[in-house]
């Protein structure tokens, strides 16, 4: 307040030093005062009053002592003039004593800048006269605050209206406190009846107990992530995925999503899954039991196999027996009778005294006798050699060796080793003979070939005979899948000899080449001199 | 030997062989000739070599098979007993492994039966004189059989082996085919041949059996 508008005012007691004291205390404020009378004439105004009107002539600021407040406000045009209107029926309300005060916000912007107002109005009462203090105050930096408050509060909002998922708050205790509508839309309810309830009464009481709402996380400013079903309205349940949060002050936020087609997919990839399974445990069951069949009809096969076998080797060794007696009878009965005849024959021949026509005939008898004798023994020998069962495998392979060298006429170069111990079961002996026999045989037939080397070993637990003659040789192969060729056949009946006893033959060949024949065949080492039959 | 009747000392023989008729025809045989007669026979190996200890005839002729005890094994005991006997072998049975038998068991001779004419009678003479005598028939092979063994110890070898080619030589002489050779050692069948015949020239080798023989001569087949 000037010292002018002190003495223009309508106040006395400018001499007074309260009076004084009081001005100087108005113009300290940095609000805009004015006291007007009751009729709006403008007593006295304050410091910053008077430079704000200086600045803004316009405005109802631009008063000064002695203008009226009133006529002021209702010669304000543009913008301003409503928001002056209103404040000049306030003020009149003060003064008229309808309202104790009155207060308006208003804008008041200049070409630089943007201001908010604040105009108040109080009624006094001084010395008898109605009075009316005005205050204009710049409120414009909590306005603008305001402003930006409102304006992010709206892009908050619009974003929490927008959003797809479901977003509330609430406070610690699960209280709710704001939701979008989303939510409300997710769970079937109006936003007031969400307001109205807790987070926990949304979940089943089943889920809250195996797990529970971690508040506890929550405050600790944890970001929790939770999949649970949540309870619509109707009753129905959604499956969503949580993520909760503190926002500020106490304030929790979820952000609820559905996932009920996630859910839908997992559900439908598991059955899918649960359907693989099943078909891939029918098809397993299905294989399980084919090969069960299968297991079966091989068993049945390696039965039958082994009965063939067995009878087979039944059949070797009473074939064997067989020949064995005969050869004996030939030998033993027969021979020796043979020889018997013979001697008696000689000693008639002693005893003839040189009748020339009765020892003649003796001759002849003798001869007979001794073609006789002879041809028992080849049919003997030839049916199963006794040295076979007497002096053993060597010894009679040798001699058979040594015969068909001599009978073949091609020179034999016979190698044997190891036979020195006991003797090997019979049944081997004989099927080592039998197919050397045959090879020899084979060689003799086919081969052409001009040397044979013949190896004979018994080694650890198998006994070994190798054939190689240097003849003209064959396709393996080919003789073998060939159909009805006498080779084939031998070769055949050699291999399933030494099978029945376990052994294997082995055939190396290829035309002009000459062939080699292995065979060997394993026997139980422990029990070398065990004698089986044939 | 023994006087008869102011005559030539006879020879004197026993009979072992477990059939009659053969028995009865040998002994008018042996009988029937001016220097030799029968003291004594037997049917069975066991009282051939019993009786013939007592005896103690100039020859035994004993044959190859009999019922309880073989010729080979009464052979073996009489002359363990009373080695002065001579045993002369006489069998139906031609093979030479018999021959072998009766001839490492003790017996001096060996005559088939149905060679059993002067021969036997010769034999007899010849075996009590202190010789023996092997039906000539059997001679040949037996000789033969004998002089047959460890024919590739005697050649000498023309050319040193190769790490491979010995590998190859000793496997062969394990008795294991080309393809198994080809196995053991990587290398197919066809190289295995030739390594062979590579090597069995350089051994101067004509054989399989070769090969094992001269294995076995060197000492290649120990391990394993």
């Amino acid at each position: 307040m000037t010292h002018q508008a002190v003495e223009g005012g309508a106040a006395g007691g400018q001499g007074n030093a309260a009076g004084r004291f009081a001005y100087a205390a108005l113009d300290a404020l940095p609000d805009h005062v004015t006291v007007v009378d009751a009729r709006g004439s403008i007593l006295a105004v304050n410091r910053a009053w008077r430079e704000f009107a200086g600045a803004n002539s316009p405005g109802p600021a631009g008063l000064c002592e002695g203008a009226n407040y009133f006529d002021a406000c209702a010669g304000a045009t543009g913008e301003g003039a409503e928001d002056a209107a209103r404040f000049a029926a306030g003020l009149r309300a003060v003064i008229e004593g309808e309202s104790e005060e009155f207060a308006l916000e208003y804008p008041c912007h200049s070409p630089a800048e943007r201001r908010w107002f604040i105009a108040r109005a109080k009624r006094f009462d001084f010395e008898g006269e109605a009075r009316a203090v005005v205050t204009h105050a710049n409120i414009t930096a909590r306005r603008l605050a305001e402003e930006e408050f409102k304006e992010s509060e709206g892009k908050y909002r619009m974003l929490l209206e927008q959003a797809s998922d479901g977003i509330h708050t609430y406070d610690a205790r699960g209280d709710f406190i704001e939701t979008n509508s989303k939510l409300c839309e997710m769970l079937g309810y109006t936003r007031e009846e969400l307001l109205r309830l807790n987070v926990a009464d949304l979940v089943p009481p089943e889920d809250l107990a195996a797990a529970p709402i971690r508040f506890d996380r929550l405050q600790a400013g944890e970001t929790v992530l939770t999949e649970r079903r949540l309870r619509r309205k109707d009753g129905t349940l959604l499956p969503v995925e949580i993520s909760g949060s503190m926002v500020s002050g106490g304030v929790l936020q979820s952000i609820v999503r559905d996932i009920s087609e996630r859910w839908r997919a997992d559900a439908a990839l598991h059955e899918a899954y649960g359907e693989l399974e099943r078909r891939v445990e029918e098809r397993t069951a299905e294989l399980a039991r084919a090969n069960e069949t299968l297991r079966a009809e091989n068993a049945e096969r390696l039965r039958a196999e082994e009965a063939r076998r067995e009878l087979l080797g039944r059949l070797v060794t009473a074939q064997e027996e067989e020949r064995r007696r005969i050869s004996r009878e030939l030998h033993d009965r027969m021979g020796q009778q043979l020889a018997a005849l013979l001697m008696g024959l000689k000693t008639l021949g002693a005893d003839s005294y040189g009748r020339r026509s009765a020892l003649d005939t003796l001759r002849q008898l003798e001869r007979m006798t001794d073609e006789l004798s002879r041809e028992a023994h080849t049919l003997a020998w030839g049916l199963r050699p006794p040295a076979l069962d007497d002096l053993g495998l060597e010894t009679a392979l040798y001699n058979y060796v040594e015969e068909w060298a001599e009978r073949a006429r091609v020179p034999v170069d016979f190698h044997s080793a190891g036979f020195g111990g006991g003797r090997l079961p019979l049944t081997h002996e004989t099927a080592v003979y039998r197919i050397a026999q045959e090879a020899l045989t084979n060689v003799a037939k086919h081969s052409g070939a001009d040397r044979v080397s013949f190896i004979l070993e018994r080694r650890g637990d198998h006994v070994l005979a190798v054939v190689e003659d240097n003849g003209g040789g064959f396709d393996v192969e080919a003789a073998m899948s060939a159909a009805g060729r006498g080779r084939r056949l031998g070769l055949l009946g050699m291999r399933e000899r030494a099978a029945l006893l376990g052994g294997a033959i082995n055939v190396e060949s290829s035309p002009g080449a000459g062939t080699t024949l292995f065979v060997r065949i394993p026997f139980d080492a422990g029990g070398g001199d065990e004698r089986g039959a044939a | 030997m023994s006087k008869q009747g102011g005559g030539a000392i006879k020879l004197r023989v026993f009979l072992a062989d477990d059939h009659m008729v053969v028995r009865e025809g040998l002994k008018s045989l042996v009988n029937a000739q001016p220097d030799m007669h029968v003291v004594g026979e037997a049917a069975g190996g066991e009282a051939a070599w019993r009786a013939a200890c007592r005896l103690s005839p100039d020859v035994v002729v004993m044959d190859v098979s009999m019922p309880d005890m073989s010729g080979a094994e009464a052979t073996e005991c009489l002359k363990r007993e009373c080695p002065q006997v001579r045993v002369l072998a006489l069998t139906v049975y031609e093979d030479k492994g018999y021959v072998r038998q009766m001839l490492d068991a003790g017996a001096s001779g060996y005559v088939l039966k149905r060679a059993v004419t002067d021969e036997l009678v010769r034999a007899i003479r010849t075996v009590a004189a202190g010789g023996s005598y092997v039906d000539p028939t059997l001679a040949a092979g037996l000789v033969s059989s004998f002089f047959n063994q460890n024919t590739a110890e005697g050649r000498a070898p023309s050319g040193e082996l190769s790490e491979r080619e010995s590998q190859v030589l000793r496997l062969i002489a394990w008795g294991y085919s080309n393809k198994e050779v080809g196995w053991k050692l990587n290398i197919s069948a066809k190289t295995v041949d030739t390594y062979k015949l590579r090597l069995m020239e350089k051994l101067n080798l004509r054989s399989r059996t070769d090969i094992v023989r001269y294995a076995l001569s060197h000492g290649l087949l120990q391990e394993e």
